[in-house]
């Protein structure tokens, strides 16, 4: 209960994750005993992606990594005065995703081994693309500079070292480049800042005409209504968390865009639509337990999180590997369960307070304003504790600040950032074992199949005509 | 309205794609100097590619109508393309993107800690029109707030030019 209460609080705060969540408890994991430890360790885990839906449906930023895309359709919903609805919904899609994630984890720990094995650099190389395609997802109303927006994030992203080299890119002898641009920083100011600079020029709270429709419990019948989406979210969130160093930042997009394109009447996604809440919201908890399979089974960590996590469980005097499934039984068992109970816990809690929090998007945008941009300076300068996290805040608050103006898609900018560098070290590294013959691997090729339906069978499909507030921004 | 009114304004905010283009032929011509070659691939790859995507945008908006191209900036947010943003007035953008910047700066110069306080209460007092007081009280609170998430998450805050001054404080 103690981790899902820092939990809840680390989620709520815009920018801070699941790393910092972590980072936070690690000193006093030592000298518990383990199951303690392990408890408080995976309550914080399973309630951070439920709780960071508050300020991405709410606010408009991203509470966490793993709560961009919620914004897409979350927001508009709080600005329609819908923000409980939309909060009921992504918490129940939530509370199932991590319950299903929990148990897939049970079922999928003892015989995910060859799987993850099966994963070679050109297939993860080929993932990675399938992530970047949700590029074509989420900018069809303006393809060409969604694509553009893309490019330029995986422009962004090689910012600092080289993978496997001693070379820095692009880092003009400034210390703070050397590490690269951290993620929060770019999707707080392309977000963030933008969103609050509109408000305060359009003078109104968040929900606009100052009244709240719909319930927590409309949210929830809703959900139960899409069920099916929840359940296929979930099983996506679990493959892709099962990815190592793949899922943690990207498979809510990869929900969204499946949701979006599996669905009929999807016109309205990025303008409200509930199910392009739902879809992630499922997913990203759902992928907790997936990305806990290579995290204990081989020791690799998916995740800045689940990296900690692995610290932690050293600490507890257990060695991830084989043994988890063998000799340490009992403390995987209770891993599972934790998650599943710690998602229920962290459920209800978010319910019970989704009420009164969503009462804030009432408040006049000039009184909350120098509040949310105190909190996002704070949670952007403790991402590298620099100087450059300010300004770098400054510098890509002003390009979303334009970019949203002229409509440009700024969710592409994000993902190509995220998969840059994944891309460029799958790639690299599938040249270096197989030469230019990987592209004729079984596994690439199908994913590849997959990639040219989803671009063709978009370009097929006429545009949804433009609205005010656009698909992809 | 006319149907020349409606159509949107190909150019409004091509100067963005510009902007973008000239930073992706800097960064092409940058990677072609990084050792070794295999550091070099990724970057020139990109950068191409977002040199041609921003030529193609900028050909798209050149063969697009003729007559558009004449049009004003409001005609594009009447077609639906731009948001009701597009259509506030400069001054307001200017002046909060002022109190933005204004905050940053004051963190250089005082610390982020006091600048969060001064920038809250001097916002709540200026722009909300909150009385003095309460404007007072709620920049003491963010002050004290700074100062605790500091200690829970052990952070040293950004140096400031008032810092070689604490020791005589």
């Amino acid at each position: 209960m103690t981790g899902v209460g820092i939990g809840f609080v680390v989620g709520i705060l815009p920018g801070l994750g699941g790393l910092v969540g972590m980072s936070l408890v690690l000193p006093f994991i030592f000298g518990m005993d383990a199951f303690s430890g392990v408890a408080l360790m995976i309550g914080l885990i399973s309630v951070i992606h439920t709780s960071d839906t508050f300020p991405s449906v709410l606010l408009g930023v991203p509470g966490s990594s793993g709560s961009q895309a919620t914004i897409m359709d979350g927001y508009p919903m709080a600005r329609a005065g819908e923000g409980a609805t939309a909060l009921g919904a992504a918490f129940f899609s939530s509370l199932v995703g991590g319950v299903m994630g929990g148990i897939s984890l049970f079922a999928i720990i003892l015989v995910a081994r060859p799987l993850v094995l099966a994963l070679n650099s050109p297939a993860l190389f080929m993932l990675v693309m399938l992530g970047l395609s949700m590029v074509a997802v989420l900018s069809r109303q303006s393809p060409i500079l969604g694509l553009l927006a893309g490019l330029l994030g995986m422009l962004i992203s090689a910012i600092g070292a080289a993978p496997a080299a001693g070379t820095y890119r692009y880092s003009f002898d400034i210390l703070y480049l050397s590490d690269g641009i951290p993620l929060p920083v770019l999707a707080l100011g392309l977000f963030a800042i933008p969103e609050l600079l509109s408000l305060l020029v359009t003078g109104s709270s968040v929900a606009g005409d100052g009244k709240l429709s719909g319930s927590i419990f409309s949210g929830v019948r809703q959900a139960l209504r899409n069920k099916w989406l929840i359940v296929r979210s979930a099983f996506l969130g679990t493959g892709v968390g099962i990815v190592p160093g793949l899922g943690g930042t990207v498979v809510d997009w990869i929900a969204y865009g499946a949701a979006k394109q599996t669905i009929r009447d999807s016109e309205n996604f990025g303008k409200g639509d509930i199910r392009g809440v739902i879809a992630p919201e499922s997913a990203n908890n759902a992928k907790e337990g997936g990305a806990l399979v290579p995290s204990l089974l081989f020791g690799i960590p998916g995740s800045g999180t689940t990296a900690v996590l692995l610290g932690g469980l050293i600490l507890l005097g257990f060695e991830p590997g084989p043994s988890m499934v063998s000799t340490n039984l009992n403390v995987t068992l209770s891993i599972v369960w934790t998650l599943v109970l710690g998602n229920v816990f962290a459920a209800l809690l978010c319910l019970v307070m989704a009420g009164p929090i969503a009462k804030l998007t009432l408040i006049p945008s000039r009184v909350f304003a120098p509040f949310l941009l105190v909190i996002l300076v704070v949670a952007c300068y403790q991402t590298s504790r620099q100087w450059g996290d300010i300004i770098a805040l400054g510098v890509f608050g002003m390009l979303g600040w334009f970019m949203f103006k002229y409509n440009w898609p700024r969710a592409p900018m994000l993902i190509g950032f995220v998969l840059g560098s994944s891309a460029e070290r799958y790639l690299g590294r599938s040249i270096q074992l197989f030469g230019f013959e990987w592209m004729t691997q079984p596994m690439v090729i199908a994913i590849a199949i997959v990639i040219v339906l989803i671009v063709v069978g978009l370009s097929r499909e006429r545009p949804a005509p433009a609205g005010g507030e656009g698909e992809g921004r | 309205m006319t149907d020349d009114a409606l159509t949107p304004n190909p150019w409004a905010g091509a100067w963005l794609t510009v902007v973008m283009l000239a930073i992706s032929a800097a960064a092409f011509a940058i990677a072609t100097g990084f050792v070794p070659a295999t550091t070099r691939y990724f970057p020139l790859i990109i950068s191409a590619a977002c040199i041609l995507v921003a030529l193609v945008d900028l050909g798209r908006r050149a063969f697009a109508s003729a007559p558009a191209r004449r049009g004003d900036g409001g005609s594009m947010a009447e077609a639906g393309l731009l948001n009701h943003v597009a259509n506030a007035p400069p001054g307001a953008i200017i002046k909060y993107a002022l109190w933005f910047f204004g905050y940053l700066l004051v963190i250089w110069l005082v610390s982020l800690v006091l600048a969060s306080g001064l920038f809250v209460a001097a916002f709540l007092w200026r722009e909300a029109k909150a009385r003095w007081w309460t404007a007072l009280l709620s920049g003491v609170i963010v002050i004290g707030l700074v100062i605790l998430a500091g200690n829970v998450f052990h952070i040293r805050w950004p140096a400031s030019l008032v810092d070689p001054l604490k020791p005589l404080l």
